[in-house]
């Protein structure tokens, strides 16, 4: 297949510059998911199960992968997007071998983890695919680099290309960009909900195929190890927390995904349907979805737990756990020396690792506050919902006013004040009657 | 009091401890101490000094690991790499632990679960603290290529982390010859293509007299334009990115010098 390349003759760094610049609005940068060891003698770079971040840039996210378009030009015109085609941006195209090149160089100094290939579309999803497999596939094979590659699956693509495309790369995405079709028909008219989700089935459906031949057959080629991911736009549309929390809840069922990514709007285009955002991108937004996120893949918390159709956006001043367990109280006390794993998991300020901890270490003694601190409980929040042998740590008045009060930071405490309920003070606030 | 002296290696530290079992000393009024440049002497205190003996030290090797396992022997390892002055005594202190433990007939499921033991607290708070830094080096390590083809990184760690990312990188980079230098230690790692890692000891590399290759510099550029596109300027957080990566990391940085 013949690859056109735009005509302007540029140096690869102003190509670097353009289509970094381009690409940087994606989200998802992790190299995690898969555990390959370099096997080859001639091959370079291996996969680590949790990932690598290499740097991180100035706006505190992490820099894993090598995060670039193939190309700028596209025939879309989503309404959010800085490479819409009704935009006057510089446009150009790298070739399959100065990708290759980048990748490299970059992986051998150590700077970069893998290769992210995203593409607008160049004339047609097929065509742009196609592009994308045969860059994949020069560096698997030619440059026998053996890093963690993540590509994007190119809506409306033929599920042909895809599926090659998927036995040489580690994770796959496709983007939902918004979580309701309304939405999607208002800001991304040349994108369908039904489009996206059909590449997003296929390789679902490739990964459960390829797990049952991979039982029998040990070295059958593995398809997209890393699972696949996908992404929504946070505050383009109109949606509330609760509708977001309840699309990433049934795409983790229904698609089996690895992860869904968030990514708070950044308005880079003038549009009438796009909504103005005068404190900046909502990133406080985005910062409680992620902690959902968290609990519902890692704490067992289902969504409908976290929010309500009664409550249907997160906590400005407390994350959606401490949210949670402080509507929960009759939940709590949990006596640590006791408690199984998940209701440890359900406590604020103890995570997956020390609740871990907190299991394997009670096998052989008998754990006091102390100890939780060593194994790296945040003691801070956690005092408030657990005992040790029965006891708290001090006492204090077990009412959700005065819990809610000390999780808040201190600097935010004046925000919470307005509303605070006050109290005549009793003789059980202060233990004397204990 | 008894102090037992001994080098700063592994192989020192198992040996103090093979020493002081093979002598059969009381164990309650005894310390073994990694032998600092100016020992101070105490009242009413033997110094002893024992020489390191791989033999012995891989005894003490196989103990622990057939007794308390291959992840109690790494935590202990990583702790013998650290820049901790307590290290020797803690390692001892938890070997010692172990063995009366089962001399008692209980049998730990995880020596290290342990932590109401103050040294084994002290293990774990120490293992925690090596591990992170050799995972940070793993993340912000910078390789610059040599004209005669060897990649070069020059660390400044606390601890002794070279072995540490040396399993990491020889798998990595199997095909190429590349050489990570300690500048505190002096000591470098060297990893010939296709073959085994080696540490050296009292290395001094001086950066200036170096040639590198060609295209060096323009990768670093190329780097450095990629890092800073990527950032997006209305998130822009630099509470945040120091956080993630601080300041001392960022002295050997290709995107920061």
């Amino acid at each position: 297949m013949e690859v056109r390349i735009s005509d302007n003759q540029m140096s690869i760094m102003e190509k670097l510059q353009i289509l970094t610049d381009a690409a940087k609005y994606d989200v998802a940068c992790t190299s995690s998911g898969n555990e390959r060891k370099n096997t080859k003698d001639d091959s370079l770079g291996n996969c680590v199960k949790a990932g690598i971040c290499h740097s991180f840039s100035a706006d505190g996210r992490c820099i894993s992968l090598l995060k670039i378009l193939f190309t700028n030009e596209c025939i879309y015109d989503c309404k959010y997007c800085i490479n819409r085609s009704s935009n006057d941006v510089k446009r150009t195209s790298f070739t399959p071998e100065e990708v290759c090149y980048l990748t490299m160089n970059f992986y051998k100094r150590n700077y970069i983890e893998g290769l992210f290939l995203s593409s607008g579309i160049l004339y047609s999803p097929d065509y742009t695919m196609e592009l994308i497999y045969q860059t994949i596939y020069k560096l698997r094979t030619e440059y026998h680099f053996n890093g963690y590659i993540h590509v994007k699956a190119i809506p409306g693509a033929d599920s042909r290309i895809i599926e090659k495309t998927g036995y040489l790369v580690d994770r796959m995405s496709v983007n939902l960009e918004l979580p309701t079709a309304e939405s999607l028909a208002k800001l991304a008219p040349h994108k369908s909900r039904k489009n996206i989700l059909t590449p997003m089935r296929l390789i679902q459906n490739g990964i459960t195929e390829n797990k049952n031949e991979l039982v029998v057959y040990r070295h059958a080629p593995s398809f997209v190890p890393a699972g696949q991911s996908t992404q929504m736009i946070l505050g383009a549309s109109g949606e509330t927390d609760y509708q977001m929390l309840m699309v990433a809840q049934s795409l983790y069922q229904k698609f089996d995904l690895k992860r869904v990514f968030y990514s708070a709007f950044v308005k880079v285009n003038e549009d009438v349907s796009l909504p103005s955002l005068p404190g900046g991108p909502p990133l406080l937004r985005e910062h409680r979805m992620y902690q959902a996120d968290w609990l519902m893949r890692f704490y067992g918390f289902q969504a409908e737990e976290l929010l309500s159709e009664k409550q249907q956006n997160f906590n400005v001043l407390m994350d959606p756990k401490c949210d949670w367990a402080l509507r929960h109280l009759e939940k709590f006390p949990v006596e640590i020396n006791r408690a199984d794993y998940y209701t440890l998991l359900r406590v604020p300020g103890i995570g997956v690792k020390s609740a871990r901890r907190i299991v394997a270490a009670r096998r052989e003694c008998n754990l006091d506050f102390e100890d939780l601190k060593r194994i790296g409980v945040v003691l801070k929040r956690a005092v408030y919902f657990i005992t040790c042998n029965g006891k708290n740590k001090y006492s204090f008045p077990f009412h959700e006013e005065y819990i809610g009060r000390n999780l808040i930071d201190h600097k935010d405490n004046y925000k919470f004040s307005d509303n605070m309920v006050y109290r005549q003070m009793n003789l059980f606030d202060y233990g004397v009657m204990n | 009091m008894r102090r037992i002296l001994c080098e700063d290696t592994v192989e020192g530290i198992f040996t103090g401890v093979y020493y002081i079992y093979l002598k059969k000393y009381e164990r309650t009024c005894i310390e073994l101490k990694i032998q600092g440049n100016n020992e101070n002497y105490q009242l009413f205190t033997i110094d002893e000094f024992v020489a390191s003996d791989v033999e012995k030290s891989v005894k003490v090797a196989k103990t622990i690991q057939k007794k308390f396992g291959m992840e109690c022997y790494n935590s202990l390892l990583r702790v013998a790499f650290s820049v901790e002055e307590d290290k020797a005594e803690v390692i001892f202190r938890t070997i010692e632990f172990g063995l009366e433990q089962e001399k008692g007939g209980k049998k730990s499921w995880n020596l290290l679960n342990n932590i109401k033991n103050s040294a084994i607290a002290r293990v774990f708070e120490i293992n925690r603290t090596v591990k992170n830094e050799a995972g940070r080096y793993i993340e912000f390590i910078r390789f610059q290529e040599l004209s005669n083809g060897v990649l070069l990184a020059e660390i400044e760690p606390e601890n002794y982390v070279l072995p540490l990312l040396a399993e990491h990188f020889a798998d990595r980079m199997k095909n190429e010859h590349f050489l990570i230098y300690d500048k505190t230690k002096g000591h470098a790692l060297v990893h010939p293509s296709r073959s085994q890692w080696e540490v050296y000891q009292n290395v001094f590399i001086d950066k200036q007299t170096l040639k590198y290759a060609e295209w060096e510099e323009e990768i670093c550029d190329l780097w450095k334009t990629f890092f800073h596109a990527i950032a997006i300027e209305d998130r822009s957080n630099r509470d945040l990115q120091i956080n993630l990566l601080p300041l001392k990391f960022r002295k050997f940085m290709t995107e920061f010098i």
